[in-house]
């Protein structure tokens, strides 16, 4: 049996995922620190020994996301849009979903891809050098309503109305949700109030692109059911989120990748 | 993603979108009315009926037992005829944006937002007493309206009535009092009951009784320092559309009597020197406070209206000479159409004279007027009211604008400058 690695280093968390010629094997998400390259690394050498596999063990190393230049053990590295999507796309397939739209929340970009219906990338779009409305957001608001981050999709859905939030910003946010913690309103109907406006946001970007149904939503604030739930209002149709770990869609495509390259190559 | 959502069909996904939304705006609204402070306390029960819209209507109608719901859409329908049937008027003039988007599949661009905005609250269920009318009755006022009743007739039976447009011609009169016959066997047909002398009478004498304390509020607004905000007033006006005349009476003459009671006590509700403003144009529904919540943000007090939501409501009485079938159902007819001072009618003679009376009455000092993007009866008129405002010598500020919120600030300049401006010829 042949393994394969993907490694998806983002602004927040780097996420590791291995996988054989069939299935995925496992995956790790590590906050992702100052040093990359090692946190990186150090995921990996627990996973691998986790699978009791060695880094002999690996035909192919690829590598994603905002730090994928900064690993030099990997074979090749590639847009995380790309893996993006080669990750949904398999998700979408294990579950009988053919994924057309992808969003994806990151630490501190979110983007919208588009697929046609033979799996191509159609079209995107991104937001630029601003962390509006991205797991940034959350954390900041997490922090002054001294809760954990884990803990605000929770919360959200025993709001009875969200309280419209104007800014999304990571900075300006903050003064709002200050004030608003002053006039003492719920902490409920502030995070859902939130979230309905990252929401917006992002299906305002994903209007842009186009959306087809099935949309597919992934990151790390994809864990977040209030957020789920505000996204599914805003676009008015199902989202697809793929169980229990959509933060590592991406890194699992970036292991599919090294793999195709691999038996690509020595085929 | 839970299973129990996804089953949820695309109207439904809709219009949980729009009922969401509504709520938060809804719940920004009234957190903006609250903040105004020193308000009656009176004003509480006019609140409940604006929050049921955060909880997609809930209560927001309340129906007395048997009471059939009919739907009516303009200022024109004689609601002294549907009482008298035992059914319940609802106005449905709609002043939300959330469903604007969704009016804006069955209309053009160019409509103005609130036949959008009614036409996207009847194609989706956000706002249960839309979905809860018999029959919808549809006055040929303006040209969207007349278009309307084909496109509404997709989700409720709708009564269209014609309107002349002359109206200060006796054929006109003739014509207007056979569309009021017409709608009464409309009306009979679809409730089942018979509209007797007696009961046309009673209900007759009810709204009357609900205009006597019409009148008494507008004779207190004129207060000089004011006593309520107009903030509040069009709320209380607004009210009527969805709550049984009865009901608002006995609401409204307990707000009065806290207000006569303020007007002894010498209680403010403005800053000493706020700029004295009148609103008039195209109408303002609820949650469309976008105007006046700036203007009284703005340091400036809204004493007075006219609007067909507010003022113009209740303000023309039955006249019934006789008391005679035939003389009561001339009487209605005469009640809503020759005193009228809608733009939709060739003559704007009696809306002139209503806004120079207004502006004395209240001690206007400047006059906005509102144009809803798309509302060409009140956009036509524009001219002639500035002309009038110039005669009379009072500044005029005329905004074109819609239900959405991304003009504000661009309106809240404008506004305050204006009433910097207004403040300024005090000398």
């Amino acid at each position: 049996m042949s393994y394969y690695i993907g490694i998806d280093i983002g602004s927040a968390t780097t996420k590791v995922a291995v996988v054989d010629d069939e299935t995925i094997l496992g995956h790790k998400v590590v906050p992702t620190g100052v040093h990359c390259e090692e946190t990186a690394r150090d995921a990996l050498d627990l996973l691998l020994h986790k699978l009791s596999l060695r880094f002999e063990d690996i035909k192919s190393v690829t590598s994603t996301g905002y730090g994928r230049r900064l690993v030099k053990f990997a074979n090749s590295n590639i847009s995380e849009i790309s893996a993006n999507v080669k990750g949904a796309l398999w998700y979408g397939e294990q579950t009988g979903i053919q994924v057309r739209t992808i969003i994806n929340l990151g630490g501190q970009d979110s983007k919208v891809i588009a697929i046609d219906d033979q799996g191509v990338t159609k079209n995107f779009a991104m937001n630029d050098k601003c962390a509006a409305g991205t797991g940034r957001f959350l954390e900041t608001m997490a922090r002054i309503l001294e809760i954990n981050v884990t803990e605000l999709g929770e919360i959200s859905l025993e709001a009875d109305v969200p309280i419209r939030i104007n800014s999304t910003c990571a900075v300006f946010a903050e003064s709002e949700i200050i004030s608003l913690v002053a006039r003492k309103k719920l902490k409920s109907e502030i995070i859902a109030g939130a979230h309905y406006s990252i929401a917006k946001r992002l299906s305002r970007m994903a209007k842009r692109v186009g959306i087809v149904d099935q949309v597919f939503f992934d990151g790390g604030p994809a864990l977040n059911d209030g957020l789920i739930k505000a996204m599914e209002d805003e676009l008015a149709t199902d989202v697809y989120v793929p169980p229990s770990v959509p933060q590592v869609t991406t890194a699992v495509g970036a292991a599919l990748i090294a793999r195709d390259e691999y038996q690509k190559e020595n085929s | 993603m839970t299973e129990q959502t996804k089953k949820l069909t695309k109207r439904e996904r809709l219009a949980n979108k729009v009922k969401v939304n509504l709520a938060m705006s809804v719940r920004e609204i009234m957190d903006q009315i609250n903040d105004q402070g020193n308000r009656p306390e009176n004003m509480a029960y006019f609140d409940r009926i604006f929050e049921t819209f955060e909880h997609g209507g809930e209560g927001t109608v309340q129906p007395r037992k048997g009471e059939k719901i009919i739907g009516t859409y303009c200022l024109f329908v004689p609601e002294e005829l549907i009482y008298a049937t035992g059914a319940r008027p609802v106005r449905l003039c709609s002043g939300a944006y959330e469903s604007v988007e969704i009016g804006e599949d069955y209309l053009p661009e160019g409509a103005c937002p609130m036949v959008k905005s009614e036409i996207g609250f009847s194609a989706l269920p956000v706002l249960s007493f839309f979905h809860q009318c018999e029959m919808l009755v549809m006055p040929a006022s303006c040209d969207w309206k007349v278009k309307m009743a084909e496109i509404l007739s997709e989700f409720a039976p709708v009564h269209m009535m014609d309107m002349p447009r002359v109206k200060e011609e006796e054929s006109s009169r003739a014509f207007w009092l056979e569309e009021v016959k017409r709608f009464i066997k409309r009306l009979e047909k679809v409730t089942g009951v018979r509209i007797t002398r007696r009961r046309l009478k009673q209900s007759i004498q009810m709204i009357q009784r609900a205009q006597v304390e019409f009148h008494r509020f507008h004779r207190i607004r004129k207060a000089t320092p004011p006593v309520i905000t107009g903030r509040d007033a069009l709320e209380v006006m607004n009210a009527y559309f969805y709550d049984h005349v009865e009901d608002w009476t006995a609401a409204v003459s307990k707000l009065n009597d806290e207000l006569e009671e303020r007007i002894r006590n010498q209680v403010q509700v403005a800053r000493v020197g706020a700029a004295r403003i009148m609103l008039t144009g195209s109408p303002m529904v609820f949650p469309n406070w976008k105007v006046p919540t700036i203007i009284e943000e703005m340091d400036g007090v809204l004493v007075a209206d006219e609007f067909c939501t507010s003022n113009r409501y209740l303000n023309d009485m039955v006249a019934v000479d006789e008391g005679t079938m035939s003389d009561m159902v001339h009487a209605i007819a005469d009640r809503y159409l020759l005193p009228s001072t809608c733009p939709i009618f060739s003559n704007s003679v009696d809306r002139k004279d209503r806004l120079l009376q207004l502006i004395d009455d209240y001690q206007v000092e400047g006059v906005i007027y509102h144009i809803l993007k798309g509302c060409h009866p009140y956009d036509v008129e524009t001219k002639i009211i500035e002309k009038l405002m110039e005669g009379k010598g009072v500044p005029m500020l005329k905004i074109e604008t819609d239900y959405s919120p991304q003009d504000v600030e661009q309106l809240r300049t404008r506004i305050e400058a204006f009433q910097e401006t207004l403040k300024g010829r005090r000398g």
